[in-house]
């Protein structure tokens, strides 16, 4: 799956979890280096990664969680304890994700036409 | 006496079949030795500040880690996809460390049975975070009512639920589930004329939840609170250089930096270290006998076994004064001729195994504190340690002492502020004049850091004096 397409899945779980505003982060990372001591190679290293992170907010509580499995019901877990988390943390009305004019001159579009039109130049 | 853990029920974290494929892929190319590890961890974490749950998050992440080592060169390689196709991958790159053409054997892997050394039935992931928040609020409200004059005070709850597999090419398989918390609690008490003093205190280990009904969070915040007060009005600590005595517990600290390091097999082996070829040679008062133990009960660096699939071991390093032993990983210890001591450790599955310390202590002498205290004309006692830095390839270190008080004609008195321990680790070592009976562990707090890794460690040391130490201080 795209990582858009599992940011939307995540975000509609937790919006049926209970969260009132949530939003998902995903990121996937290859990184490689290579140390050489006197001609020889001394250390290889060579990563392949994945995440996504899941911040929600119910009734300006704020809940976070984060994980390695992208699964539906890794999703769907994640979901689920965001929600709880938030339910245990104090209000604060500072809680909240940017909306209308925050979001910048191109708040009108949505996110996937965004993403296609940077992509395209 | 350790119980030997049951045979494993649950599926491995990661088919041993396919493991058997990543080694014979990580081996492909002609490395030596080869080493998969698996790993998954489940972690919680909770902040409370002025009063309220600031924030709270818990994580899920999971990875294989894929070693390949010939001679001194290693290949490493992680993913955390778990896709055949891709750790596969991760194994080949591994490889390439070595660049020859070479088909593996088949290899045999047997699991080593391992004593257990905590026993944790619930795993700390599935306790319902409410429980854990409601610890924070215990330890907040004990701090506020020990003394009007304590304000801030910020908590802070961590745990995790750590399940590993490890196997390689010589054919060990080991696994182990490493769960593990903390509750700690910082506060500021406000005194005269803008003056502030902080306390920290906290605790924890693998343990139980249920750990936490006997290490109340009242008597945490109640400590941490006692800290803050106690050392308002204190005077400027007197400088220069002067008999020192450090309380049980968490002084361990000092030991476990200004000796500990030097202890570990990569900086012996590289010569960067101190302690490098003195094995059997004098090192410390004959007072001081230093152990690390990976063994202790329930011990926040208690390992059932390292990450490289060897069994936690206690260790005597320094014995009655003279060098008995390093901290050795697989690498180090193959590369110089001597065997594992169960001393490789890693973060996580992101990182390679290195020699560290698990639980570092001294062991008991035969004094009571009482008996040292009283021994001491002037001098400082030291009851809390702060920060403090470490200088490995010397052993240069400073300490700040964030509760002290003199020591007067055999007593403790006055509270000073200020102080610091400025010091060489082994010639402070040699000034240990007076070694106390009351071992003693500290509550289960360190986190040790090296080359970008932390793992979790505990420290411990009796009531000790130490002749001779300079003090940083402001007063005369």
């Amino acid at each position: 799956m795209k990582l858009l397409d599992t940011c939307e899945l995540l975000v509609t779980l937790a919006r049926k979890a209970g969260a009132a505003e949530a939003e998902a982060y995903a990121e996937r990372t290859r990184e490689a280096s290579v140390r050489v001591r006197d001609g020889e190679v001394e250390e290889l290293h060579q990563a392949s990664s994945k995440g996504i992170g899941l911040r929600v907010i119910c009734g300006q509580r704020l809940g976070f969680t984060y994980g390695t499995d992208l699964s539906k019901d890794g999703l769907k877990e994640l979901a689920g304890k965001a929600v709880a988390l938030a339910k245990g943390a104090a209000k604060d009305p500072a809680n909240g994700l940017p909306r209308g004019a925050q979001l910048g001159p191109r708040a009108h579009e949505n996110v996937r036409d965004a993403v296609v039109l940077r992509k395209h130049g | 006496m350790p119980r030997k853990s049951k045979a494993s029920t649950r599926s491995p974290l990661l088919p041993l079949p396919l493991v058997e494929r990543l080694l014979s892929a990580a081996m492909s190319r002609g490395a030596e030795f080869a080493e998969v590890y698996v790993e998954r961890n489940t972690s919680t974490a909770a902040m409370l500040d002025e009063g309220s749950i600031k924030s709270a998050q818990s994580g899920s992440v999971t990875g294989v880690g894929v070693r390949a080592i010939r001679g001194a060169q290693v290949g490493y390689a992680y993913s955390d996809d778990l896709d055949e196709a891709a750790l596969l991958r991760t194994a080949q790159t591994a490889a390439l460390i070595a660049d020859g053409n070479r088909e593996p054997g088949p290899v045999n892997m047997s699991r080593t049975p391992l004593p257990t050394h905590y026993q944790v039935r619930t795993p700390l992931a599935s306790i319902d975070v409410a429980r854990k928040i409601e610890l924070l609020q215990q330890a907040d409200s004990a701090a506020r009512a020990y003394d009007r004059r304590v304000k801030q005070v910020t908590g802070a709850y961590a745990d995790q639920t750590r399940e590993i597999l490890v196997a390689n090419t010589l054919g060990h398989l080991a696994e182990d589930r490493q769960d593990l918390c903390r509750l700690s609690v910082q506060c500021v008490a406000f005194g005269k004329n803008g003056e502030r003093r902080t306390g920290f205190y906290g605790g924890g280990g693998r343990v139980d939840f249920r750990f936490f009904e006997d290490f109340s969070p009242g008597q945490v915040g109640r400590e941490a609170a006692r800290q803050a007060v106690a050392t308002l009005g204190a005077v400027p600590a007197p400088s220069g250089p002067q008999t020192v005595v450090l309380a049980p517990g968490w002084s361990g600290i000092l030991l476990h930096e200004a000796v500990g390091h030097g202890l570990e097999a990569d900086f012996i082996r590289k010569g960067t270290s101190l302690f490098a070829g003195k094995l059997g040679e004098k090192v410390a008062s004959e007072l001081v006998t230093v152990i690390d133990d990976g063994t202790v009960a329930g011990g926040r660096g208690s390992i059932n076994v390292d990450d490289e699939g060897n069994p936690g071991e206690r260790k005597v390093l320094i014995e009655n004064g003279v060098l008995k032993g390093y901290l050795y990983d697989h690498l180090n210890a193959k590369l110089t001729g001597q065997r594992s001591t169960g001393s490789g450790r890693r973060q996580s599955f992101r990182y390679a195994p290195l020699p560290r310390m698990t639980n570092t202590y001294l062991a008991p002498g035969d004094q009571t504190p009482e008996e040292i205290i009283g021994g001491v004309e002037r001098g400082l006692y030291c009851r809390q340690f702060g920060g403090g830095q470490v200088d490995i390839s010397n052993g240069n270190f400073v300490f700040e002492i964030s509760e002290a008080y003199l020591i007067q004609g055999g007593e403790i008195t006055k509270p000073v502020k200020g102080a610091m321990l400025i010091g060489v680790g082994p010639e402070a070592l040699k000034n240990v004049s007076a070694v106390g009976s009351d071992a003693s562990h500290d509550p289960g707090l360190g986190t040790c850091g090296k080359d970008g890794q932390a793992v979790p460690v505990g420290v411990g040391l009796p009531t000790v004096r130490i002749d001779n130490v300079t003090v940083g201080g402001t007063g005369a």
